[in-house]
């Protein structure tokens, strides 16, 4: 598990398992389980939407692609797309989930969102952050761009 | 997607928005407004706002506010820039200068009596205006001395909310004064020459509309620059949580209302609204109602608005203040 922190608020801190893969702009999470990749909306990502009000996702069956939309959700500070880490087709969503998309905000890793029969696996996977290292080095880049834009409040 | 989220992206205007829509077009022609300010990070398939802070909200008051509101708690504070003394809010500036930004947003959480305390403030507001920055104060309650302030300070546009009904302003508010006591701040602001851009918040009373169109009417005998339209967003924890807001064919009526009641001021959908299907439909009532533009529209909505035959444009200032700087 790779902890990332900002500064001394309880709340500027965030879990990222090191075993998950992440789409570096979008914050979603990817986990490999048996040749499927769940996904879901790593801590700080939940963190910077703030309380999720609304998520639509495309349906099972339809065909995604890495770096494009496979949903969307809204908050009191964010519109905007959830981008996929991989290419594939969305196999299941959890429904429970997108009808209360404020369960992300309560368990953001067990809250998984849409589980996806990947395409191209490993060529996908190549760039994304991965282990601690790799984790924590995104993370630091992440933190310095937020912190430029005065988006972190956390001493 | 739901049959009736379909139904209201057909590009056709209901017989009953027909006056509004014509109207409309005659007094402003056929641009469509889009805004997306620096409250949220903002993209759909056809805008996205910048990285960068552009158009920021800043709260004098931190994260406090003294009315707690029934659907608020002063949760709305949390998302903004919070400035707890002039010389912070001057400082806001300068950074947001050197960032590219051209605007800020000013309100604060309110004092026990409705008021925000903005009276230190306006030198520090002058020294915005002086940084070139478009400003927008969203005022609270306000006396004479603060609105003559407000206007000696230069800012831009006065946001005011509002309310219309006795009962809404002690149960949502938790206010002790009365309608009287909103429609004079707006009068005093009017008269002291600054522009100004009520809001209405429909359904603010527990998701009832109750005192909307005495709302309107109160602002129609003052002279404003624009007319705002909100629609009641309760917050996660917070007593109304659970409060259903009005449908967006209620809300639509209080458009056609407004349209009709002001037909040459610029009418806008602002920020707040629910999110999802209903802000699908409500935007799309919006714009076949003849309102002038939308605060960050639903996905689909520009797109709309072309096949009516309309011109989008976009703008990432407050939407209050349409038709002064780039919009």
């Amino acid at each position: 598990m790779a902890l990332i922190t900002a500064g001394s608020k309880e709340e500027c801190k965030w879990d990222m398992p090191d075993d998950f893969y992440y789409h570096k702009k979008d914050h979603v999470w990817a986990k490999l389980e048996d040749g499927l990749v769940r996904m879901g909306l790593d801590a700080f990502g939940q963190w910077a939407a703030g309380d999720l009000a609304q998520m639509r996702t495309f349906p099972v069956g339809r065909a995604i692609r890495k770096d494009h939309a496979f949903g969307n959700i809204e908050s009191g500070k964010f519109i905007g797309p959830m981008r996929s880490p991989v290419s594939g087709t969305i196999k299941e969503v959890n429904t429970e989930v997108v009808t209360n998309p404020a369960k992300v905000n309560e368990d953001n890793y067990g809250n998984w969102i849409v589980l996806v029969e990947p395409s191209d696996l490993e060529s996908d996977l190549a760039d994304l952050p991965h282990g601690e290292a790799g984790i924590q080095a995104w993370m630091e880049e992440e933190l310095n761009s937020f912190k430029e834009k005065d988006l972190l409040n956390c001493d | 997607m739901p049959p009736e989220v379909i139904d209201s992206l057909v590009p056709v205007i209901p017989e009953s928005f027909k006056n509004g829509w014509d109207s409309a077009r005659e007094n402003f022609g056929d641009e469509a407004y889009f805004y997306a300010p620096s409250l949220k990070h903002y993209e759909t398939s056809g805008f996205k706002n910048s990285s960068q802070p552009f158009f920021i909200p800043v709260s004098i008051t931190g994260h406090d506010c003294h009315l707690k509101c029934e659907h608020c708690r002063g949760k709305i504070l949390e998302t903004m820039y919070s400035a707890r003394s002039p010389g912070q809010l001057v400082e806001i500036g300068l950074k947001l200068k050197k960032q590219g930004g051209e605007g800020l947003l000013i309100s604060g959480g309110a004092l026990a009596d409705g008021t925000v305390p903005l009276h230190d403030y306006l030198g520090a507001i002058r020294e915005l205006k002086q940084l070139g920055f478009q400003v927008a104060v969203h005022t609270g309650l306000v006396d004479e001395r603060l609105a003559h302030g407000l206007a000696g300070a230069g800012v831009d546009i006065a946001m005011i909310d509002i309310i219309g009904a006795e009962e809404t302003i002690r149960r949502v508010y938790h206010l002790r004064t009365g309608v009287a006591d909103f429609e004079n701040s707006l009068r005093y602001l009017s008269e002291s020459g600054v522009k100004t851009a009520p809001h209405v918040v429909i359904g603010l009373d527990h998701g009832r509309v109750v005192g909307e169109t005495k709302a309107l009417e109160m602002i129609s005998r003052h002279d404003i620059w624009s007319l705002v339209l909100v629609v009641l967003t309760s917050h996660h924890g917070t007593p109304m949580q659970d409060v259903i807001p009005p449908s967006p064919e209620e809300i639509a009526e209080i458009f056609v209302s407004a349209r009709g009641m002001f037909p040459a001021t610029p009418i806008l959908l602002g920020c707040a609204r629910p999110f999802g299907d209903h802000k699908v439909r409500t935007d799309a009532l919006a714009l076949k109602a003849g309102l002038n533009g939308i605060a960050y529209p639903a996905e689909g909505i520009p797109e709309l608005a072309v096949e009516l035959g309309l011109r989008p444009v976009f703008s990432e200032q407050c939407c209050s203040l349409i038709y002064q700087g780039n919009t």
